[in-house]
C-alpha cells in the first residue's frame, strides 16, 4: 500500500502506462529515416521487386490472357495467336481426361500431403521429441535427406525400389514376388513416394512448434495426472494449431503443384497418375496446345486460391 | 568538451505521441547531467535527439557553439552508450572499441593504441581479443563505455547503461562511471529511470514527465525539496509520505482525523480550510509514545528491516504513515509519529506545487532553461 | 530443526505399482517398433544409391556388392553428357544463389528498416504465391515469356526464372534475421559516423551471415535439384543440368545403363548431402522463425 493513496489524485501515484513510450511503429519510422533514406531503400528493394514482378507475378497474370487464345507451341498460331474467348475452358470441362486429372490430383494431395506427410511428420516430431540419441539423429538425417536429394535421383531410386523383377521391396516382402507396383498400384505408389519424399518439412515444423511449448505447461498437465495422449490433446494441439494449419496449407499447395511424379510415371499407366501439372505439361508441350495449357493453369491457380482462402478462413475462425 | 543547449525542443512521433514538448535545457561543460523519469516521459527521445538519431519536430540543439539540429549523428562528436551496449558480436573487443576510430579513418596503429588505453583504464586489458559473447554482463558494459571513451568525444550520452546489470554490479559500475567521468571531465547526459542512480551520479539532474521537465537541480535539492507532488513521489528509495490534509482555523493541520501543528517554516502563511498535501520522508520521522502532543497517533502495523534500521508502517485511522527507526515497535502497539518540522513540505493539493516557504530559499525557484 | 543424523542404510523408494510398470514397458515396445519401422521406411529406398555405384554388376536391387569396383565411375567420365551436366548444374545453382542472396539481402534489409503499410501481409501472400507459380501453374506463360525475351536455350533464362520464383521465400526468411538485428547496432555505428553503406558492410552483413548462409544453402539445393524449369527452357542437351540428364538416362529408349545411372546418381547427389551434413554439423539444421501462423 502506498502512502500516496491518501493524497487524492496525486499524479505520481498513478501508474504510468508502458505504452506511453513511443511505440515501435513510431520509432520504426523515425529511426528508419536516419538509418536508411526512402530513396536508398527503394533502390535496395528494386532488384528483388523487378525479378519477382517479371518472372513471378507477370506470368501468373499473363496465363489468364493466354488461356483465352489458341496460341500453340509451333506453327502459325505460335506467331499470331487468335483470341478464342472461353473455348479452352469449355473444351476442358468436356474433356474427361481433365476431370480424371482433377480427381487424381485431389486424391494425391489428400493421401500424400494431408494424411501422409502431416500425420507421419507430426508423429515423428512427437515421438522423437526430447529423445537424445544417435538413433534419433540418424532418423532425422534420413528423413531430411529424402527431402533434399535431387528429384530425378529419388524418382529413380523408387523406380528401382518398386521394380517388379529386381526391386528391393519385393525382395523384402515374403509373400509377393513380382508385383509391378508402378503398373498395378500406380497412384498408391506415388502417394507413398511423396510421403517419403516430403515428410521432413512437417517433421521439422512440428518439431519446432512442440519445442516452443514451455515445458511448464506439459509439466503442469503431468502433475495433474494427464496421460501422454491427454497432454497431446489438451496442451500440445491447441498451442500448435496455427502451425498445423500453416503446414496443411503449404503442403496442400506444394503437392497440388508438384511435378515430381512425372519423373516416376510420366502420368501413366493409362493416365492413372496424371495429376493436373502433368496434364498441363502434356497438353502444352507434347501436343503444343499452349493456350489450352494456360487455361488449365488458370484453373489450377483458381483452385490454389480457394485452398488458401479456405485455410485462412479456418485460421481466422479458430482465432476469434 | 562542450556544453549542450536545447531550445524549444519538440518531438512528435507519427501517430501523435508527443514525446518531448517545447523543452529548454542547458547542460554545462563538464557536467554530469541526468535525465530521470518514468518510462514514456520522453527522456530517451531527448537523448536520441541530442545524438541525432531522432529528428526534432521543432526547436534547436546546440553542442558547443555549433547548431547541430540538422547535422547527422556522425558529425556531432558525441559518443553514446546504449542500454543493450550494441557490441558487435562478430568483432573482438579491440575492434569494437576501435570501430568509431576506424570509421573516422584513424590509422590502424593509432586505433589500437587508443583502444588499448581505453580498455586499460577500464581494466579490460586482458580481454581485448575476446568476442563480446565471451564476456560477462559487467565486462560488456565496460567495453561499451570504453568504446565511447576511446572516441574522445565532446559529449557522452548514456541511455540506461546500467539497467541490464544485476544489483551488485550496478553499484560497482556506478562508482567507476562517476569516477571516470570526473577524471575525463567530459560533459555527460545520462538517462535513467532509477532515481537512486540519478541521485548518486549527477552534478545536476532533471526530472521529466510527459515530455516536460518538472524540476532541475542538484540531487540534494531535488531529493529534499521536490517542487511538485510528482517529483516528491518519484524520488526516494522509500517513498515520501504524502498525506491529504486541511488547514484548520486555529493555525493547525487536520491530518488523518488528527490535529497537528503547522510546521514552523509555514507558520502564519496558510489561510484556514485550504487543502494541502503533507509531505515528509520516512527518514525524517521518529516514533514517540502515543498521544504525545504534536504527533500523530496510530497503530504500528508492520516493521521491515532495511539493514541497520527498520521501516515501520503506522496506521493512523485510514492513512498509512511510514517512518524509519532503529527501534521498531511490535506490530499492534500504539505509537506516535512525528516529523522534523524543518524537512516537512506542504504542497497545494489543487495545483500540486510545493507551497513556498518564507523567506524563499534559492532552491525553491523552479529552474527554467 | 537439528542437522540430519547420518543414516546407516541406503534409502529405497517403494516399488512402483504393477500397472505403472506394464504401461511403461508396453509404451517402450511400441515406441521402438515405430522408430524401427519409420527408420526402415526412410532408409531402404536409399540403400541402392550407396551400394550399386560400387557393385561390379549393379542391378535394380539393393545388394551387397559381390565385388567392389570403381569402374562404374569410368562410365560417367566416358559419357559425353554426364560431366558436362554436373558442370551446368553447378553453374546454374551458384549464379542463381548469388543473385538471390544479393537481391534478397538488400530488399530484406530495406523492408525491415522502412515501414511500408501491409508489408508483412504482402510478403506472406507472395510467399504462398511463389510456392504455387514456381511449381507448375505458370509453366506456359513462363515458357512464352522466356521465348519472347529470346532466352530459350540459354542458361540466363533458367537463372532469372528460378531467382524470381525463389526470391519471395528468401526475402521472407532473411527479413526475419534482419528484424532480429538490434537497431542499436546500426545507431551506434551512425553515432560513430558510419555511412549507410558502411553500416551495411561492417555491421549488418557480418551479423546476419547465418541468415545469408541459410538462404544460400536453401537456394543451392533448390536449383541443384530443379527439373521442370530447365526441362522446358533448355533444348540443347549440352546445356542441360544433371536433373534433366539423369531423367534422360533412365527414360530414353533401350535398356537403361545401370552402372552409369548408379555412379552418376551418387555423384549428382553427393554435393547436396555433403552440404546438408556440413550445415547440420555447423549450425544445426532447423527452422529459422518466420514460419508460423
Amino acid at each position: 500500500m502506498r502512502t500516496t493513496d491518501q493524497a487524492g489524485d496525486v499524479e505520481g501515484g498513478e501508474p504510468v502506462p508502458d505504452d506511453a513510450e513511443p511505440s515501435d511503429e513510431a520509432q520504426d519510422r523515425a529511426g528508419g529515416a536516419t538509418i536508411l533514406g526512402r530513396i536508398t531503400a527503394s533502390g535496395f528493394i528494386a532488384p528483388a521487386a523487378g525479378l519477382i514482378g517479371i518472372f513471378l507475378i507477370f506470368p501468373a497474370l499473363w496465363t489468364l490472357y493466354l488461356g483465352l487464345t489458341d496460341v500453340r507451341l509451333t506453327g502459325a498460331a505460335a506467331a499470331d495467336p487468335q483470341f478464342v474467348g472461353l473455348d479452352n475452358y469449355t473444351a476442358a470441362l468436356q474433356d474427361s481426361l481433365f476431370w480424371n486429372a482433377l480427381v487424381v490430383t485431389l486424391i494425391f494431395v489428400l493421401g500424400s500431403a494431408i494424411v501422409g506427410q502431416t500425420v507421419l511428420g507430426f508423429t515423428l516430431a512427437w515421438v522423437l521429441r526430447g529423445w537424445r540419441s544417435r538413433t534419433r539423429q540418424v532418423i532425422e538425417v534420413l528423413v531430411i535427406l529424402a527431402w533434399i536429394m535431387p528429384g530425378s535421383v529419388v524418382a529413380f531410386l523408387w523406380i528401382a525400389f518398386l521394380d517388379g523383377r529386381d526391386g528391393t521391396l519385393n525382395a523384402m516382402l515374403p509373400f509377393v514376388t513380382d508385383t509391378e507396383w508402378l503398373l498395378e498400384n500406380p497412384l498408391t505408389s506415388i502417394i507413398v513416394f511423396n510421403t517419403w519424399r516430403g515428410t521432413a518439412f512437417a517433421m521439422l515444423l512440428f518439431g519446432a512448434a512442440i519445442n516452443s511449448i514451455p515445458p511448464s505447461h506439459l509439466e503442469t498437465a503431468r502433475l495433474a495426472g494427464a496421460s501422454g495422449w491427454q497432454q497431446l490433446r489438451d496442451v500440445v494441439l491447441p498451442r500448435i494449431r496455427g502451425h498445423l494449419l500453416t503446414a496443411l496449407l503449404l503442403l496442400s499447395m506444394w503437392t497440388f503443384n508438384l511435378f515430381t511424379p512425372y519423373l516416376l510415371t510420366q502420368g501413366g499407366p493409362n493416365f492413372e497418375t496424371e495429376i493436373l501439372p502433368i496434364y498441363v505439361f502434356r497438353e502444352a508441350f507434347n501436343f503444343g496446345r499452349l493456350g489450352y495449357g494456360a487455361a488449365i493453369s488458370a484453373i489450377m491457380l483458381l483452385i490454389n486460391l480457394l485452398i488458401a482462402l479456405f485455410y485462412i478462413h479456418v485460421l481466422r475462425e479458430r482465432n476469434s | 568538451m562542450a556544453e549542450v543547449r536545447i531550445e524549444g525542443l519538440t518531438k512528435r512521433f507519427p501517430g501523435g505521441v508527443q514525446a518531448v514538448d517545447d523543452l529548454d535545457l542547458d547542460i554545462e561543460d563538464g557536467e554530469f547531467f541526468s535525465l530521470l523519469g518514468p518510462s514514456g516521459c520522453g527522456k530517451t527521445t531527448l537523448l536520441r535527439s541530442i545524438a541525432g538519431l531522432e529528428t526534432p519536430t521543432a526547436g534547436r540543439i546546440s553542442i558547443g557553439e555549433q547548431d547541430v539540429t540538422r547535422i547527422p549523428p556522425g558529425e556531432r562528436d558525441v559518443a553514446m552508450v546504449f542500454q543493450d551496449y550494441a557490441l558487435y558480436p562478430h568483432m573482438e573487443v579491440v575492434d569494437n572499441i576501435a570501430y568509431p576510430l576506424k570509421v573516422r579513418k584513424h590509422s590502424k596503429s593509432d586505433r589500437h593504441r587508443r583502444a588499448g588505453e581505453a580498455a586499460e583504464s577500464l581494466s579490460l586489458g586482458e580481454l581485448l581479443n575476446r568476442r563480446p559473447a565471451a564476456l560477462s554482463g559487467g565486462q560488456q558494459q565496460r567495453v561499451a563505455v570504453a568504446r565511447a571513451v576511446a572516441h574522445e568525444p565532446s559529449v557522452f550520452l548514456f541511455d540506461e547503461p546500467l539497467s541490464n546489470l544485476d544489483a551488485r554490479l550496478r553499484l560497482e559500475a556506478r562508482t567507476f562511471l562517476k569516477r571516470l567521468q570526473g577524471d575525463l571531465g567530459v560533459s555527460t547526459v545520462y538517462v535513467t529511470h532509477d532515481q537512486s542512480e540519478a541521485l548518486a551520479l549527477s552534478d545536476r539532474m532533471a526530472v521529466m514527465k510527459d515530455g516536460r521537465i518538472r524540476q532541475i537541480g542538484a540531487p540534494e535539492e531535488v531529493f529534499s525539496r521536490p517542487t511538485d507532488l510528482f517529483v516528491a513521489s518519484f524520488i526516494g528509495s522509500v517513498p515520501m509520505n504524502l498525506l491529504a490534509s486541511t488547514t484548520t482555523a486555529d493555525g493547525g493541520l487536520e491530518l488523518a482525523g488528527q490535529r497537528v501543528p503547522v510546521p514552523g517554516p509555514y507558520e502564519g502563511m496558510l489561510e484556514p480550510n485550504r487543502s494541502v498535501t503533507f509531505g515528509a520522508r520516512p527518514e525524517h520521522g521518529s516514533l514517540t509514545p502515543p498521544d504525545t502532543p504534536g504527533a500523530m497517533t496510530g497503530l504500528a502495523v508492520v516493521a521491515e528491516l532495511l539493514g541497520t534500521e527498520h521501516l515501520v508502517t503506522v496506521e493512523c485511522g485510514d492513512v498509512m504513515v511510514r517512518v524509519v527507526t532503529s527501534d521498531p515497535p511490535t506490530p499492534g502497539e500504539p505509537v506516535g509519529v512525528r516529523f522534523e518540522e524543518a524537512w516537512v513540505l506542504l504542497f497545494d493539493t489543487e495545483d500540486e506545487q510545493l507551497i513556498r516557504r518564507e523567506p524563499a530559499a534559492a532552491g525553491d525557484v523552479r529552474s527554467t532553461g | 530443526m537439528s542437522a540430519p543424523t547420518r543414516r546407516h542404510e541406503p534409502v529405497r523408494p517403494a516399488a512402483p505399482p504393477a500397472r505403472v510398470v506394464v504401461r511403461a514397458v508396453v509404451g517402450r515396445i511400441g515406441f521402438y517398433a515405430f522408430v524401427a519401422v519409420a527408420g526402415l521406411f526412410f532408409a531402404v529406398p536409399m540403400l541402392w544409391l550407396v551400394l550399386a555405384p560400387f557393385d561390379a554388376t549393379p542391378g535394380l536391387a539393393a545388394e551387397i556388392p559381390s565385388s567392389v569396383t570403381l569402374d562404374n565411375f569410368r562410365a560417367v567420365l566416358e559419357n559425353p553428357f554426364a560431366l558436362r551436366s554436373l558442370w551446368n548444374s553447378l553453374l546454374l545453382s551458384v549464379i542463381t544463389t548469388l543473385l538471390i542472396i544479393a537481391a534478397a539481402a538488400l530488399s530484406a534489409y530495406a523492408l525491415s528498416r522502412v515501414r511500408i503499410p501491409g508489408r508483412d501481409l504482402m510478403l506472406y501472400v507472395l510467399l504462398l504465391f511463389s510456392a504455387v507459380v514456381t511449381g507448375t501453374a505458370a509453366m506456359v506463360p513462363i515458357f512464352r515469356l522466356v521465348f519472347e525475351l529470346g532466352l530459350i536455350n540459354r542458361h540466363v533464362g533458367v537463372v532469372l526464372v528460378l531467382a524470381g520464383g525463389l526470391l519471395p521465400a528468401g526475402v521472407f526468411i532473411l527479413k526475419d534475421f534482419m528484424d532480429g538485428l538490434p537497431r542499436s547496432y546500426e545507431e551506434s555505428a551512425l553515432v560513430a559516423g558510419a555511412s549507410s553503406f558502411q553500416v551495411l558492410r561492417d555491421i549488418v552483413t557480418p551479423v546476419v551471415r547465418p541468415g545469408l548462409a541459410v538462404i544460400g544453402v536453401w537456394a543451392l539445393v533448390q536449383v541443384w535439384g530443379d527439373f521442370l524449369v530447365p526441362f522446358i527452357l533448355l533444348r540443347d542437351p549440352n546445356l542441360s543440368p544433371a536433373a534433366v540428364v539423369m531423367f534422360n538416362f533412365y527414360t530414353e529408349g533401350g535398356t537403361a545403363n545401370i552402372p552409369l545411372l548408379a555412379a552418376f546418381s551418387l555423384l549428382y547427389t553427393l554435393p547436396v548431402v555433403a552440404l546438408y551434413l556440413f550445415v547440420n554439423r555447423r549450425y544445426g539444421f532447423r527452422f529459422y522463425g518466420g514460419i508460423k501462423s
